[in-house]
């Protein structure tokens, strides 16, 4: 490189060698740099190998029961290929990670040795969904007050809310019981099994009632309740919902239960 | 526009780290003032919030920021800025510091401090964007030295010339990492105590320190380690120089007890206490 051709470098030059060197897209940068004593491909290697153990990381601490489950080794090259084929976009580590569930589906689609391995598609999504309940926003208690003087037309326009905090899971396993047994430590150690039951789970992940509460729920519903949360967490019209959803107990046809959904903290709001 | 009111602090702080949520709040009186690394407090809401404002309420604090990417050739995020801004507000942080570096390129943000060449051109855009985020912010602001791993061929300044240049036209303050000198000087072949005598020393109003990893003749700017020998040293060296200065132990990866992260403090402040009292520095300050 003849001097004119150094001094063109410029800040956008230098910005597309980095974000090709952690595409993968380029391995030498040096066209673009002088020697130093620890030698140029050392100094870039630090730069390639900090970031990429930044990203790594953050998907390890998110995903932590599917790192379990795959085992250190495995599961660094599974997020490797990850965080070199998903950038962060985002100046946020903790939002990091969101395409993780979606590329363990095609891993298990794709490898032969994580066959009788399908839960862990599910089991990522729930791992992500406790990532985000865990940094939600808080949620303000309902309004019970206002919501008793509404008129009757202002309730055929309502649209219940759920908790900011509050996500819905339809799993084709039992993840929150796989879940729960790789969290604790005395079921590894003492090599305890555990079985995989393949059938329909429905999960709510919220964080309770609590104002301040950051202890993280998940909540195992049936098909009904599921139903009525998706319909919510959807905007459907609060009369619609009761219509749709009423059904007969004891002998009475009986709206869906929003008093314990509200008590829950799975409810949080509502908009007219 | 708001001057940084560190100035007036002169001890040396703990970079907070949430694994030691709980020890802190418990030892409050033996931290005299917290730095926050700001890209993690931004939420408004939540439990990010919670803490904060626990955090907010019991110690001054400053506010370390990775994310403005101060030498990249985009425009300031003003998106980004005015979070920045409602956080040091509500705060009412001590100080706002920035690292001299870029993070993020017109594809994606690398979760690094990366390096630029010190030219003229690149000068003045960076001397225009600190004067724009310290308008928007109405206050002065911190840049940061980084470490480094690689060197440009066409530099038209040293890094402490350029750090001087961009202090007499902008007006932002300096904060000294020590710790960055030391690695760069191993790595890189530059000379710490030269640049420690060539740098605008009345600009620093804080200090790092902070531990490196060892890496076959090679170092790493990991903070996961104690403060090393040599770079006490060249604190000392700054120290003599600069009169006592509020200083901070950085601890970010492999984190120690809470107990190890005083002891590094109180080496810190064993040295801001002589330079304040004006005594000459012992040679033998018996290192962590």
């Amino acid at each position: 490189m003849d001097e004119k051709q150094k001094n063109s470098i410029l800040l956008d030059e230098t910005e597309d060698a980095f974000d090709a060197l952690m595409r993968g897209e380029l391995s030498d940068l040096s066209e673009l740099l002088k020697d130093t004593p620890i030698g140029q491909s050392v100094g870039v290697n630090v730069y390639r190998q900090t970031s990429m153990s930044a990203l790594i990381n953050a998907i390890k601490e998110t995903f932590e029961t599917c790192r379990h489950i795959l085992g250190d080794d495995y599961f660094n090259q599974c997020a490797t290929s990850f965080c070199q084929l998903y950038p962060l976009f985002q100046n946020d580590l903790n939002s990091y990670g969101s395409d993780f569930p979606a590329y363990m589906v095609e891993l298990v689609e794709t490898r032969e040795e994580l066959a009788a391995l399908k839960f862990l598609c599910d089991l990522s999504s729930l791992e992500w969904a406790l990532n985000e309940t865990f940094f939600a926003k808080k949620k303000r208690p309902f309004d019970l007050e206002k919501f008793g003087k509404l008129t009757d037309e202002q309730r055929g326009k309502l649209i219940l809310k759920l908790g900011p905090d509050v996500r819905l899971l339809h799993s084709h396993y039992n993840v929150k019981d796989i879940y729960t047994f790789h969290r604790q430590e005395e079921n590894i150690i003492n090599e305890r099994s555990f079985d995989v039951i393949s059938s329909d789970h429905f999960y709510v992940i919220h964080r309770g009632s609590a104002e301040t509460n950051f202890e993280l729920l998940i909540e195992q519903v049936d098909t009904y309740n599921y139903s009525v949360l998706s319909a919510i967490k959807n905007e459907s019209c609060f009369i619609d919902i009761c219509e749709n959803f009423a059904r007969e107990i004891d002998g009475d046809m009986q709206p869906p239960p929003f008093g314990d959904y509200i008590s829950k903290g799975i409810i949080s709001d509502f908009i007219l | 526009m708001k001057r940084s009111s560190l100035a007036s602090v002169k001890s040396a702080g703990l970079g907070f780290r949430m694994p030691h949520f709980a020890d802190i709040m418990k030892r409050r009186d033996e931290v005299p003032w917290i730095e926050l690394l700001l890209d993690n407090w931004l939420c408004e809401d939540g439990i990010v919030a919670d803490r904060l404002e626990r955090l907010i309420n019991t110690f001054p604090v400053t506010f370390h920021g990775v994310g403005l990417s101060i030498a990249s050739s985009s425009p300031v995020d003003e998106e980004y800025l005015q979070q920045v801004k409602t956080l040091l507000d509500k705060s009412d942080a001590l100080v706002y510091s920035e690292h001299l570096s870029f993070s993020r390129t017109k594809s994606q943000f690398i979760p690094d401090l990366l390096p630029f060449p010190f030219t003229t051109k690149t000068l003045e855009h960076i001397a225009n964007k600190i004067d724009f985020v310290q308008t928007s912010l109405n206050r002065q602001m911190l840049i940061e030295n980084v470490s480094a791993y690689i060197d440009f061929p066409n530099n038209d300044f040293s890094e402490e010339d350029f750090i001087t240049d961009l202090v007499k036209r902008t007006g932002c303050g300096l904060l000294l990492d020590v710790n960055n000198m030391y690695v760069n000087q191993v790595n890189l072949g530059r000379d710490a105590e030269k640049a420690l005598k060539h740098l605008p020393l009345a600009a620093v109003q804080e200090v790092h320190l902070g531990g490196h990893e060892t890496s076959e003749g090679f170092l790493i700017d990991a903070h996961n380690n104690k403060v090393c020998p040599e770079v006490w040293e060249i604190y000392q060296q700054a120290i003599n120089l600069t009169g006592p200065v509020a200083s901070l132990i950085e601890w970010d990866n492999d984190i120690p007890s809470f107990e190890v992260l005083l002891g590094e403090q109180q080496v810190a402040q064993g040295i801001l206490n002589a330079a304040k009292a004006n005594k000459p520095l012992v040679d033998e300050i018996k290192y962590g």
